[in-house]
């Protein structure tokens, strides 16, 4: 059985999961209400994106992988290989590397796809996906709508929740996020030391 | 004393970066591509170094480079010129 979190810390993951799908079906609801959009499952263009996530999100795929008994060893090595590649790695060429989410699985579907990330959740193509590949990102044809406002939106909720535990709001790659996650709920490493253990890593790292 | 990394242009501080010191041969190659006059040595950031050791990652990551310098330069099967080379650099560094 998946160990619990305190309490507060329990309810703090909670709320920004309920924010993370409030924000995310607003924007579906206008989005899909304005036309078609070219995504479909299968294409994972997007899951070779550089990805970076706060710890409340990190926590709260963990747990699902736990409960739906998902983490494995081999997820846990690719988490690992993830997290060492992408390690302060610049967001370019991250993405010219096509390094894959630790989530994709083998028929190229994301297996946390019920808690992804919001920046997942949100992304909407209306141009040909051929021109979502990370080589071809950014050029006149790439259709990808912007969701700015609702990435901001989710950062400043999580930086309430992450207040009432004294942290500063930091975004990491989503392998350190759900590697750290898995500390945290095996209560290794307090919420609240979050920040300090991540400066603590990369301290070691240089 | 920072130096940019060669790869992704961001300052290091030097005891940080992996220094490739070019041979005579392989400064001709840099100056073929372009570069004049090549430099002595080469550095590299840890993450980029990490990457660029990485013989899949490494290949997709120079592939990349190709296939957006190419599109820029208006080639037409940019995609493909880029994979051919990926494959190439592949069979080139064997596991």
């Amino acid at each position: 059985m998946p160990r619990r979190l305190p309490l507060l810390a329990d309810r703090s993951i909670q709320e920004a999961h309920a924010e993370k799908l409030r924000i995310a079906a607003e924007f579906e609801r206008g989005v899909l209400s304005e036309g078609k959009v070219s995504c479909h499952a299968g294409c994972s263009n997007c899951c070779y994106y550089p990805l970076t996530i706060s710890i409340l999100e990190g926590i709260n795929i963990y747990q699902w992988l736990a409960k739906n008994h998902l983490w494995t060893p081999k997820l846990k090595a690719s988490f690992q290989e993830a997290k060492d590649k992408t390690w302060d790695l610049a967001p370019e060429i991250w993405l010219l590397s096509m390094i894959p989410c630790p989530l994709l699985d083998e028929q190229n579907r994301c297996s946390a796809y019920e808690v992804r990330p919001l920046l997942c959740r949100t992304v909407y193509s209306r141009g040909d996906p051929y021109y979502c590949h990370p080589h071809r990102l950014g050029s006149s044809l790439t259709g990808i709508l912007s969701r700015i406002l609702e990435v901001d939106e989710l950062h400043l909720q999580e930086a309430k929740i992450l207040k009432r535990h004294r942290l500063k709001p930091l975004q990491v790659s989503l392998a350190a996020a759900v590697l750290l996650g898995e500390r945290i709920v095996k209560k290794e490493v307090d919420l609240e030391e979050t920040n300090s253990t991540l400066l603590q890593e990369y301290v070691q790292r240089l | 004393m920072k130096i940019d990394c060669c790869v992704c242009h961001r300052s290091q501080e030097l005891g940080h970066c992996e220094i490739v010191e070019l041979s005579a041969d392989e400064k001709v190659t840099v100056e073929k591509m372009g570069y004049k006059p090549a430099p002595d040595k080469l550095h590299y950031c840890k993450p980029c170094w990490k990457i660029l050791n990485d013989r899949q990652q490494g290949a997709q990551l120079i592939k990349g480079f190709w296939e957006r310098s190419l599109q820029r330069a208006g080639v037409v099967n940019a995609e493909a010129k880029a994979e051919k080379f990926r494959r190439n650099l592949l069979d080139k560094v064997k596991p």
